[in-house]
């Protein structure tokens, strides 16, 4: 606040002249500025230019937030050991900021006997230099560091005050779990060293008692470490080091418990040896390839920015997973040999590089680090964006409920309600296994029967969106790819024009799984993956023991979001083969937040050219009125119109009520397309299509389905569509003129939607949940009588009670209708565990054509 | 095994020029919502009708396939003929067991399968009928099915060969129809055969009883039961003749075209072609006459037009049937359509139903209708139902709610009722979340208006308060 004022004030020098001097403006300005210096006193102009921090306009060092991970080294004290994203925080003194974290804590860990600490959490806010972090210490263990503790930390470290203040608490949760990441797979680790170290102690024991026995033999010639070491120690030391290690053990072991973490570290090593010695297959060489590189990927990024390591140390690193050994974690098959101890063990001379972090946490590390990205991604957006998120997070429950206009959540039909959500009809919930089953042979099976003869699927060019329900809803956030994009497998954001729409199968992918959905079928046992694969967003798959309680009442986006992102990076690492990961992302339904969607506008985004489009076409309302309807939409071009088409269908998107990929799928262009048939329908709201080249006899919007579609012919700028008589949507057209840009004017056209999905709302709960007690007890004597009666009284309704000019009662009708099907939709799939055909609605509307 | 598909430059080539357009938005049109049903990959050839909410489909895929028409789940798949499938038949469990239905397959692979409908399970897999199964029918009456082929045999409910015969024609056995308790009708090409079941206790005999006099010159292409005691056949050259039951004679003919050349039409076209018949009531029968729909009055002997439309379709009528309780008369046909056929709306001013499915589709009373001798009817066209992308096959009606088509392309469109599939959904929401709907607008009209930014700091200093720091 306070700063606020000063920058207000900074501006007005040319009033100094009243107080008589500049030492005088400055003392009345900031009277209890500490470290008042002279340069202060000066005129601006007079100073010289030097990066001292302008107080009158406080800029932070930080441009964009990061996580630093540092920890405390025996060598050299405390150093930051990396950033997420690689190379941030440039002006940002990392050295001092690790300093200033890591003394925070360190004394906490000096205790006599072996503890095993809490992590800790400081926030730091650092005014002066406009340096906020939230600081997460925790401990890793080591057997070859000074009291077994390998101090380290992690900050969030941010320019934005208030963001630290608020979701302190989000970060706070979300860092435990990265913590815990590391350290459970560092606690397994240090478990076995410990254990190891006793049966070398052991046999140091016993080689000394035999020693004893025996006598010294003066002229060793060969004086060998071994015996260095033994002459070194005695029985007494060596059982006092043997008491502190059967300590340590005793500590540790318990802490051990959680078996699905365990499982997953367990199937990352499984999985990597396996691929390695499979290296022949080429299959797996590919696979292995990908780790490979993403380790490759992680190091450069990341490990550069270490201090520099000694080239042994770097080599091992790199080496983890190729010809290094890479530490079996859970291996039991072989014995241990026990060795007498090493001279460097007890002596301790701390001139030997401690391993590093990925040494430290085999397996545990890539997890954590990737869920540090994550949530670096997440938090680093704008704060209002975050809380608006989070707000709008409570929208996603129900499943069944929700309305999405363009991938944004609009409207929850169903909140607060919670009967339809709280099972007793067995509805939305995420632990049903029978809604898992059906899932998967949902994507295994359904899509792939219809052939290409009554569909324009092909099975190997085709557009394959994947099928996924209402329930499997979950949160990205637009700008996740630009800060992924070195990764190879960013597939879930929205942003990259590849990932919305289409997955594209392989008929052989796809044809492969009856391992796969064997996997699927087989509940618990066939092992987590398949847990992952199907968990709503709210069970947080890796790293999360955290008590459910707290998921369950705070279930925001972000915890969706995040989830989201570290399942399937978690799949990266686990999941069997690159297929797996593909029809697991199909399964999900990225929807984001409004907030989210303008805070990350670019030329990629879902909506980016509307106001082209709009000033191109002047039958737009008649455009957006067929989206908004239902009726689905081809958008045909020329055969070297494909940008233009995917550049119209990504702008319209913005219209696109509905978000259940089968049912509401957008296909930016075909290239090769094919006679568009009925099941398309079904599954097609928005299609893209280029002609091809060669005219065939057969149009590509055949008699079939002529009646049912609008075309949007961009070649001969033509639309057939049904006329538009209403007025809501020719509003949102007209005002596209008082908006200049679409930064501004897609907001607008978010409120105008989330307007009209409320009036759908008030349909949907005050005429559609009533309105048929009427119809049932009246039997009509002609069903043509019946649907006329209806279709007047809905007009009716719409006129009297949500003042909508009849020719927008479409529209209406159809939002509303989008959260009746995915309710149905979703009691039938829990009640029969069975996939019901899609409906269609049959749009019979006379059609004009407008000249564009 | 190539699926049939009329593409529209096929359709423009056909020489009918002047079919009726649909009015565009089909004010009359209740079809407005359909559930398509994949399975089949080829052909669907035969739809039955199990009960009110279930048919089975089989078809050249080799398949057979049980559906609930409420919401189009697949229930059951029956697999396991190497060719494809011919004809279905249902049997019906004697009344007062608790049986399940069984589906009888019959496919060119000179299989005939007995299935449990209930658990898609084969109970007899026969192979003693050596031929190809062209047809089968039940016999209710001694709880046994013939099969017709290239032979005619008899089957026990159970599978056992009761007695086979040869068929005296030259040709395999295409229709078979029961018309009296022991008495069916087999038609092979264009002759017209009579047999006799003769059972006692465990044996059964079938016995060749007449050669129907030759009428027709080309194939017989339909042939149908006629509630007043006779029955009709109808042949590729057009004509239609319809006979007693009880003395086997031909009572009448209509449709008769002298010319071979005239019935034989362009290219052997035969554009007179009787592809299927209905007789929905005494009196009258309906039938697809090329492209065209003639409904006779077969109570007189020169066979009267009641009601014609020439052209209905552009290619020849496949199947044809009262929909909706009698409130459409439906066609379907090569072209891929069905279409919709019934009284001009305008003449609709009573919303009444008629009594009987003439009468609905003509809009005129029996009276009415006898009074005005000699006017022909042109029923009006109310809707177009397009979706199949190949040849429809044929239909099945479930009333309200709605029917099942199936075609060329393998897919079975259920199309539905759109308003009262709107209502049915609203209904089950509204039993589902209660009587509570006015409580949801209040809230959710506050929560909208709720400012975003709201106390969310104080927690967040209070928090950090207790966090642990410096």
């Amino acid at each position: 606040m306070k700063r606020a004022e000063k920058k207000k004030l900074g501006g007005g020098y040319a009033f100094n002249a009243m107080f008589g001097g500049y030492a005088d403006v400055a003392a009345y300005y900031h009277p209890n500025e500490e470290d008042e210096s002279i340069e202060e006193h000066i005129a601006p102009d007079l100073l010289p230019i030097y990066e001292k921090p302008d107080p009158w306009n406080l800029r932070s060092p930080i441009e964009k937030d990061f996580v630093l991970l540092a920890e405390f080294s025996e060598l050299e004290g405390p150093r930051p050991v990396l950033t997420i994203p690689y190379g941030t925080g440039g002006q940002f003194d990392k050295n001092n900021f690790a300093v200033k974290i890591m003394s925070v804590d360190y004394h906490n860990i000096s205790n006599n006997t072996f503890t095993v600490s809490d992590d800790t959490q400081v926030m730091i806010l650092e005014n002066r230099e406009g340096v906020y972090a939230y600081v997460h210490h925790f401990t890793l263990y080591d057997i070859h560091a000074r009291g077994f503790v390998r101090p380290f930390c992690m900050a969030y470290v941010t320019a934005d005050e208030n963001k630290m203040l608020s979701a302190y608490e989000d970060m706070l949760n979300e860092f435990s779990k990265v913590s815990k990441c590391f350290s459970y797979a560092n606690k397994l680790l240090f478990l076995k060293d410990i254990k190891h170290h006793i049966k070398n102690l052991e046999h140091t024991k016993e080689c000394l008692q035999k020693l004893e026995g025996e006598p010294p033999k003066p002229n060793e010639s060969d004086s060998t470490d071994e015996n260095d070491v033994l002459s070194e120690l005695t029985i007494t030391q060596v059982e006092s080091m043997i008491a502190e290690a059967k300590h340590i053990e005793k500590v540790i072991m318990p802490l051990l418990t959680d078996k699905k973490m365990e499982l997953k570290l367990k199937q990352a090593e499984d999985r990597f040896f396996m691929s390695r010695s499979m290296d022949f297959e080429e299959e797996h060489e590919r696979e292995e390839e990908i780790v490979q590189e993403e380790i490759n990927t992680e190091e450069k990024k990341e490990d550069v920015n270490c201090i520099k390591e000694t080239p042994r140390r770097k080599a091992s690193v790199y080496s983890l997973y190729s010809d290094y050994k890479p530490c079996r974690l859970f291996d039991e098959t072989r014995e241990y040999q026990p060795q007498i101890l090493s001279s460097a063990f007890f002596r301790k001379k701390f001139d030997k590089l401690l391993r590093n972090l990925h040494e430290l946490c085999p397996w545990g590390s890539h997890n954590a680090l990737r869920r540090l990205r994550c949530i670096q991604r997440y938090f680093s957006r704008d704060l209002a964006t975050l809380q608006i998120e989070k707000e709008e997070g409570t929208l996603i429950d129900p499943a069944a409920g929700l309305l999405t206009i363009g991938r944004c959540v609009t409207l929850n039909f169903m909140q607060h309600s919670g009967r339809l959500a709280d099972g007793g009809y067995g509805m939305s919930l995420p632990s049903n296994n029978l809604l898992r089953r059906r899932l998967s042979e949902d994507t295994l099976g359904s899509f792939n029967s219809s052939e290409s003869f009554y569909s324009i699927q092909d099975d190997r060019e085709s557009v394959h969106s994947g099928v996924s329900s209402a329930a499997e809803v979950a949160f990205i956030y637009a700008n996740s790819s630009h800060c992924d994009e070195h990764s190879p497998r960013n597939r879930y954001s929205i942003s990259e024009a590849d990932d919305y729409f289409v997955i594209n199968y392989k008929e052989g992918d796809v044809y492969e799984p009856p391992k796969a959905r064997e996997r699927y079928l087989t509940g618990s046992s066939a092992g987590t993956s398949s847990e992952r694969s199907f968990t709503t967003a709210t069970d947080i798959s890796f790293g999360t023991d955290v008590d459910q309680d707290l998921y369950t009442t705070r279930r925001s986006f972000y915890d969706r979001a995040i989830s989201m992102d570290s399942n399937c990076t978690s799949d990266d690492l686990i999941s069997s083969s690159p297929t797996d990961l593909e029809s697991n992302i199909s399964r999900k339904v990225a929807v984001i937040s409004a907030a989210d969607h303008i805070f990350s506008l670019n030329s990629s985004s879902i909506g980016h050219g509307i106001l082209k489009v709009f000033q191109e076409y002047r039958c737009s309302p008649e455009i957006l009125a067929t989206l908004l309807t239902g009726r689905p939409l081809v958008v045909l071009g020329g055969a070297k119109d494909e940008k233009a088409v995917t550049a119209i269908v990504t702008a319209l998107w913005l219209f696109l009520p509905g978000h259940t990929i089968p049912n509401h799928a957008v296909v930016p262009c075909l290239s090769k397309p094919k006679q568009i048939k009925m099941v398309d329908l079904a599954h097609f709201k928005l299609l893209g299509m280029c002609r091809p080249e060669r005219r065939t006899s057969s149009p590509l919007v055949p008699s079939s389905v002529r009646n049912y579609v609008s075309v949007l012919d961009i070649e001969r700028k033509m639309l057939t569509a049904p006329a538009y008589k209403g007025h809501i949507i020719k509003d949102i057209y007209k005002q596209r003129k008082i908006f200049k840009t679409e930064d501004t004017y897609i907001p607008f056209v978010h409120c105008e939607l989330l307007e009209l999905a409320t009036r759908a709302f008030i349909y949907y709960h005050c005429f559609c949940q009533k309105e048929p007690s009427s119809f049932q007890d009246n039997d009509f004597a002609h069903p043509l009588e019946r649907a006329n009666v209806y279709n007047m009284k809905s007009t009716e309704f719409c006129d009297t009670r949500l003042s909508v000019h009849p020719g927008d009662v479409p529209v209406i009708e159809y939002l509303s209708e989008i959260v009746k099907m995915q309710q149905y939709d979703e009691w039938a799939r829990c009640s029969y565990s069975d996939t019901l055909p899609t409906s269609v609605k049959l749009d019979l509307r006379e059609c004009k054509v407008f000249k564009a | 095994m190539a699926m049939l598909e009329i593409s529209d430059m096929q359709l423009l080539n056909s020489l009918v020029k002047n079919v009726d357009m649909v009015e565009d938005a089909q004010p009359c049109n209740l079809y407005r919502e359909v559930l398509i049903l994949q399975h089949h990959t080829d052909i669907v050839r035969a739809l039955i009708k199990v009960d009110d909410h279930r048919c089975v489909s089989a078809g050249d895929d080799c398949t057979a396939a049980l559906w609930d028409i409420e919401d189009g789940r697949k229930l059951n798949v029956f697999s396991g003929h190497k060719l494809p499938i011919n004809c279905i038949l249902l049997l019906k469990p004697e009344p007062g067991s608790y049986d399940d239905i069984l589906l009888i397959t019959g496919a060119s692979d000179k299989h005939i399968k007995v299935w449990n409908i209930e658990t898609g399970q084969c109970l007899e897999d026969i192979t003693e009928h050596n031929s190809s199964v062209k047809c089968l029918a039940s016999l209710p009456a001694f709880d046994i099915f013939i099969s017709g082929g290239e032979k005619l045999c008899a089957w026990s409910r159970k599978g056992k060969q009761l007695h086979q015969v040869e068929n005296p024609g030259k040709a395999d056995i295409q229709f078979l129809l029961p018309i009296k308790e022991n008495r069916f009708v087999a038609a092979c090409e264009e002759s017209l055969y009579v047999y006799t079941v003769e059972y006692c206790g465990d044996s059964c005999e079938i016995k060749f009883f007449k050669h129907l006099f030759r009428q027709h010159r080309e194939a017989i292409g339909s042939l149908i039961n006629v509630p007043d005691g006779s029955f009709a056949s109808g042949s590729l050259d057009g004509l239609i003749v319809l006979w007693s039951s009880h003395t086997l004679s031909a009572i009448r003919q209509f449709n008769q075209i002298k010319e071979e050349k005239e019935f034989r039409g362009i290219d052997n076209h035969y554009p007179f072609s009787i592809q299927h018949m209905i007789s929905p009531e005494k009196g009258c029968i309906f039938a697809a006459v090329g492209n065209s729909i003639y409904v006779f009055d077969i109570t007189k002997d020169q066979g009267r037009i009641i009601a014609k439309k020439q052209d209905a379709h552009m290619s020849k009528i496949k199947h044809m049937d009262f929909l909706y309780h009698g409130l459409y008369l439906a066609t379907c046909s090569e072209d891929g359509a069905i279409k919709l056929w019934g009284r001009a709306p305008a003449e609709k001013n009573d919303k009444d139903y008629f009594m009987n499915p003439l009468e609905t589709f003509t809009g005129l009373s029996d009276k009415i209708r006898k009074l005005k001798k000699s006017e022909t009817v042109e029923p009006c066209l109310l809707g177009e139902c397009l979706g199949h992308s190949g040849a429809v096959q044929l239909f099945v009606d479930f009333g309200e709610e709605g029917f099942v088509s199936c075609g060329g392309d393998g897919l079975l469109i259920l199309w539905k009722d759109g308003v009262l599939q709107n209502l049915k959904r609203s209904q089950f929401i509204g039993e589902m979340t209660g009587a509570t709907q006015s409580s949801y607008t209040c809230s959710t009209l506050t929560g909208l208006s709720r400012p975003i930014f709201t106390g969310d700091d104080d927690q967040a200093t209070l928090r950090t308060e207790e966090s642990p720091s410096d």
